[in-house]
């Protein structure tokens, strides 16, 4: 399908406005809606294939980020109308004590752009507020972010209070921001770490497939 | 407690490309023009300050710092830091809400670009001000032995973040709009605190972070290694840039010369360089000057280059080859100098005369108000009795420059300067007879940061080191001409004991080092415009003695045009004469020995061929006169393949086209189908939307540049009438019109009365003087009578401001048309 092929490219290309027309066009011509809602993830993760491979760099993807939601808007009500459910829930937020936003931000953007639902809690988003929230939306991902050396702790103390409820098993966790490394992941066992915006986002939706598998 | 609000923050582009992740290539340009907008208005939503407090150390431990308000910073690490030092000063910045808000809100709109751009330029913006407030310290610092350390904050080193709450009882930052949150963090997020040790010895540490010393491999905004720029040439020259610097200003920084008349603002389509190898895309601006055979042969301009990868290049190499104008008039005055050398046989000291070497040498010299130096006074004892007390004395007015054993009397030379805009000219003169022994001229290497006085200024405003950056340049380039001279003719630098400088008001400005922001605005002032003298080595010029810079009249009226009217004679004239000087700038003096009155017009920089579409400076194949009649229409300089047009062919070319009805007199290129000659017909082609005569080839002249060379031609018109008014005096009592300056001597007189440039009324009472400039400066060093006639002329001169003159618009709108203006 020509259409498709087009929105993917100009997704990619970060044109707003064309992908919001052509996302509209398809609808008319009564391709299905699931099919235009694949293109754009799929143009999304090339932008972040090539992402990791420095041939774009970070306003290519904000750009193209921009795009997708410009396409998504379109698509909203019809999927909502149809049932078509995201193929799953993320729940977001920077730890305790933390303001940075960007980089969750950034996390954000890319699971959306990965067909995924993204609850953001926002900044300085203590533990038990993580636990509320992954009570009352039962998301199947929580995602923490940290700036600093001195705010990692809140991702620990988030992580016991999950276990203490008992929501910790059910759940992936993942974690991310510039002082996290790998190592520090395992050390407080959470089950992902990713380097940078565009993995994050790969790993979330890997990580819910295998759970649907 | 302190602070400080004014921060002239500057964002380079580079810097935000680095930060954003940029490795092996540039953004598009959309994303490019987001960045460089956003740059340009991020002024509105930045509202920098910066608070600070000095305090004393009261007392040191292992693993804490008592301060003199009683508050201790805890730990090893600060302990150590701080263990050499008396003092610290605690800091907080901000760049306030305002940003935070905008990274927000774009943000949630979905604008993730801006957010992220914006979210950059906060941290580029709150570093510079810390480095900005950094530099401010070591300013106070430099001249003692008390040194600093490195920036030391909360939360980073092995300083916990726990700390920072001491921070804020050391500095309040209420005022600047910081406050603490409970888990120490700041807000407005954009805001950082930090303490600076100060202690006696320990030195000045001056890099804040170096990367290569950190162990965070992964880290983003990580600085890379450089790419390497090979610039083929005469000699090749390897050069290691920055990843994301800018092409040009890495050029300009290794003496690479390419011409840059808008200065670098990618508007003139001249910095040109041919990429042998590792062109990137072109860029919007490449697509805009250049052509797209150039395109394909590699060629960029190199202001909008941003380098990613290793390249090697070639530079359009126009630089010296250009035809300079350095001939003037013979100069027919009396030589008398005031430099003086004698051949001294001096009295031999005896019990019965006791006077002192100095004294001895105040009598044969017969200057009883010597000044000597303490430099010289350490040798002379030495050359008198090395010597049998036979030397020769070389004085500049009545101070003793330098004592030689010997009678080296016939060693005794100057050098005459005319600092031009576009060319440098530099006389080595002999001040026994005051003859031109050699002579050299260049293209001032300043040029590369701007064609004219306007964007040199800008770059002075713009680039923090600009004015001492366009100051060496200048400085560097007058003494490795003297070196050659000197080398050249077998002459010691030495024994060249005076130098005069002429140049407009700016050239003196840039070459003293002087601000010279407030001769670009409004009302136009100058630091100075006096006659001035300096020891050589005071501003930077290897010779012996002084360096004279002729005085000026105004900002914009300048020493060379003084220098000018001291040259034609004309304020010793009874009849009328005008003097005009093309250059980059058009000048005007008008007047004899009752008065003279200056003007200054833009004639902007279209008859040095520099905002014409396929314009040059005069170098080799540089078309220079335009024949239509001719089967051959046109020659270049040096008969060599074309590669442009100079002003001459500027002006041939528009009197041309006038001539054979091509151009009709309100400035409009005819239509092809209304050209009745089939040749020229041909001749005249539709580029895009843009009329275009073809020369030769590539080689056109456009419409937008005959409309240019009105422009011009108007303003320089314009402020010739504005003068006649000024005296109450018409066309026809104007004696004697000398023209001035290189392309005053190669333009054909005739085909400046066609275009307009000068009324039709002059036929015949036109002389080319060639570099009047270069004369007077000459002039103004061999004789001391011309010294005090320059102070004549000054005091006779007025000067005559165009901007806002009615009358001049008037005449400027009038004159605006070809052919017989309607007065």
């Amino acid at each position: 399908m020509e259409i498709l092929d087009e929105i993917s490219e100009k997704l990619q290309a970060g044109a707003a406005p064309k992908v919001r027309q052509l996302v509209s066009d398809a609808l008319n011509q009564g391709i299905d809606v699931k099919k235009i809602l694949d293109a754009l993830i799929g143009a999304m993760g090339i932008v972040g294939v090539k992402f990791k491979n420095n041939e774009v760099y970070v306003p290519e993807v904000l750009i193209a980020a921009r795009a997708m939601n410009a396409g998504l808007e379109i698509l909203k009500p019809i999927l909502t109308e149809t049932g078509i459910k995201p193929i799953g829930k993320v729940i977001i937020g920077t730890v305790a004590g933390d303001l940075h936003d960007i980089g969750k931000n950034l996390v954000k953007m890319m699971m959306v752009g990965a067909g995924l639902e993204v609850i953001d809690l926002g900044v300085d988003v203590a533990p038990q507020k993580f636990v509320s929230a992954v009570k009352e939306y039962n998301p199947d991902i929580v995602a923490m972010s940290a700036l600093l050396t001195t705010t990692m702790p809140g991702m620990k103390k988030t992580l016991e209070a999950l276990e203490k409820e008992g929501l910790r098993s059910k759940l992936t966790v993942m974690i991310g921001g510039a002082p996290v490394t790998e190592n520090y992941a395992k050390e407080i066992s959470a089950d992902i770490y990713t380097p940078d915006a565009a993995s994050a986002a790969e790993k979330a939706r890997e990580a819910i497939t295998k759970k649907v598998a | 407690m302190k602070i400080e609000r004014h921060f002239d923050i500057a964002i380079e582009v580079k810097e935000i490309l680095r930060l954003l992740g940029y490795k092996n290539k540039g953004p598009d340009d959309k994303i490019l023009e987001s960045i460089t907008d956003e740059i340009k208005k991020c002024h509105e939503y930045l509202d920098p300050a910066l608070a600070y407090e000095k305090i004393n150390i009261k007392e040191k431990k292992e693993d804490r710092v008592l301060l003199g308000n009683s508050i201790v910073f805890q730990g090893k690490y600060i302990a150590s830091k701080l263990k050499d030092c008396q003092y610290v000063v605690v800091a907080v910045s901000t760049l306030g809400k305002k940003i935070d808000e905008i990274i927000k809100s774009s943000f949630d709109s979905g604008d993730y670009l801006r957010g992220m751009i914006v979210d950059i330029i906060g941290s580029t913006a709150i570093e510079y001000i810390n480095k900005a407030f950094w530099k401010s310290m070591i300013g106070y610092i430099k001249d003692s032995d008390i040194g600093i350390t490195s920036r030391m904050s909360p939360g980073s080193g092995g300083w916990d973040v726990s700390e920072q709450s001491k921070i804020f009882r050391c500095v309040d930052a209420a005022p600047i709009g910081i406050s603490l949150t409970d888990s120490n963090m700041m807000i407005p997020l954009k805001s950082t605190s930090t303490v600076y040790g100060f202690g006696k010895g320990i030195g000045i540490t001056r890099a804040e972070h170096i990367c290569s010393e950190c162990s965070m491999k992964n880290c983003a905004y990580r600085m890379d290694k450089s790419v390497e720029i090979i610039v083929r040439g005469k000699s090749d020259k390897i050069i290691h840039a920055d990843i994301g610097s800018n092409l040009l200003e890495v050029l300009r920084r290794e003496d690479v010369f390419v011409e840059s008349v808008c200065g670098g603002r990618g508007t003139c389509g001249k910095c040109k360089v041919i990429f042998l190898k590792g062109a990137g895309k072109p860029t919007k601006q490449d697509k805009t000057h250049l052509s797209n055979e150039e395109i394909d042969r590699g060629v960029r301009l190199a202001c909008c280059c941003t380098l990613y990868n290793p390249a090697e290049i070639q530079t359009m190499d126009s630089c010296g080859a250009m035809n300079v104008m350095t001939e003037g008039s013979k100069v027919d005055i009396k030589i008398e100098p005031y430099v003086n050398k004698m051949y001294l046989k001096i009295d031999t000291p005896t019990l019965e005369d006791q006077r002192s070497d100095v004294k001895r040498l105040k009598s044969a010299m017969k200057i009883d108000e010597l000044s000597v130096g303490r430099d010289l006074m350490v040798r002379i004892p030495e050359v008198l009795r090395e010597n049998d007390f036979k030397v020769t004395a070389a004085a500049y007015k009545n101070i003793l420059l330098d004592v030689e054993g010997g009678d080296t009397s016939n060693k005794s030379y100057g050098i005459a300067v005319d600092i031009g805009t576009t060319t440098l000219a530099c006389y080595l003169v002999n001040l026994r007879d005051g003859k031109i022994i050699d002579l050299e001229s260049e293209v001032n290497r300043q040029k590369i940061y701007g064609a004219d006085v306007i964007s040199r200024i800008n770059y002075t405003i713009q680039e923090r080191d600009g004015t001492s950056i366009l100051k060496n340049c200048i400085v560097n380039q007058i003494n490795e001409i003297i070196h050659r001279l000197c080398k050249n003719n077998s002459i010691d630098k030495r024994n060249i004991y005076n130098m005069t400088i002429v140049g407009n008001t700016t050239m003196i400005h840039l070459f003293l080092g002087l601000p010279s922001r407030n001769i670009s605005l409004s009302p136009f002032i100058s630091v100075t415009t006096e006659p001035m003298e300096f020891p050589a080595s005071e501003v930077g010029i290897s010779i012996g003695g002084f360096v004279s810079i002729l005085p000026a009249v105004s900002s914009y009226v300048g020493s060379d045009i003084t220098a000018g009217i001291l040259s034609c004679g004309m304020y010793n004239s009874k009849k009328d004469c005008l003097l005009l000087d093309l250059g980059t700038n058009g000048e005007i003096a008008l007047g004899n020995a009752n008065g003279i009155v200056a003007c200054s017009t833009a004639a902007g920089p279209a008859f040095e061929g520099a905002s014409i579409k396929h314009g040059i400076g005069g170098i080799k194949g540089a078309i220079s006169k335009i024949d239509l009649s001719k089967d051959n229409i046109y020659k270049t300089i040096g008969d060599e393949k074309p590669c442009g047009i100079c002003g001459s062919g500027v002006m041939d070319m528009v009197s041309e086209l006038i001539k054979y009805n091509l151009v009709d007199e309100t400035g409009r290129m005819a239509d092809k189908d209304e050209i009745s000659s089939e040749i020229l017909s041909k001749r005249m082609v539709q580029n895009g939307s843009m009329k275009e005569f073809v020369i030769d080839g590539e080689i056109t002249f456009t419409q937008k540049d005959v409309r240019e060379v009105q422009l011009a031609k108007a303003a320089v018109y314009a402020g010739i009438k504005v003068l006649m008014n000024e005296k109450a005096i018409t066309d026809k009592d104007i004696e004697k019109v000398y023209i001035a300056g290189g392309f005053g001597n190669y333009m054909d007189i005739q085909s400046a009365l066609n275009i307009g440039l000068l009324p039709k009324e002059f036929s015949g009472r036109v002389e080319s003087i060639g570099n009047s400039a270069g004369t007077g400066a000459r002039m103004y060093l061999l004789s001391r009578h011309c010294r005090e006639d320059m102070k004549e002329i000054i005091k006779a001169a007025k000067y005559i401001e165009l901007s806002g003159r009615k009358d001049f618009q008037e005449y400027f709108v009038d004159s605006m048309m070809f052919g017989d203006s309607k007065e």
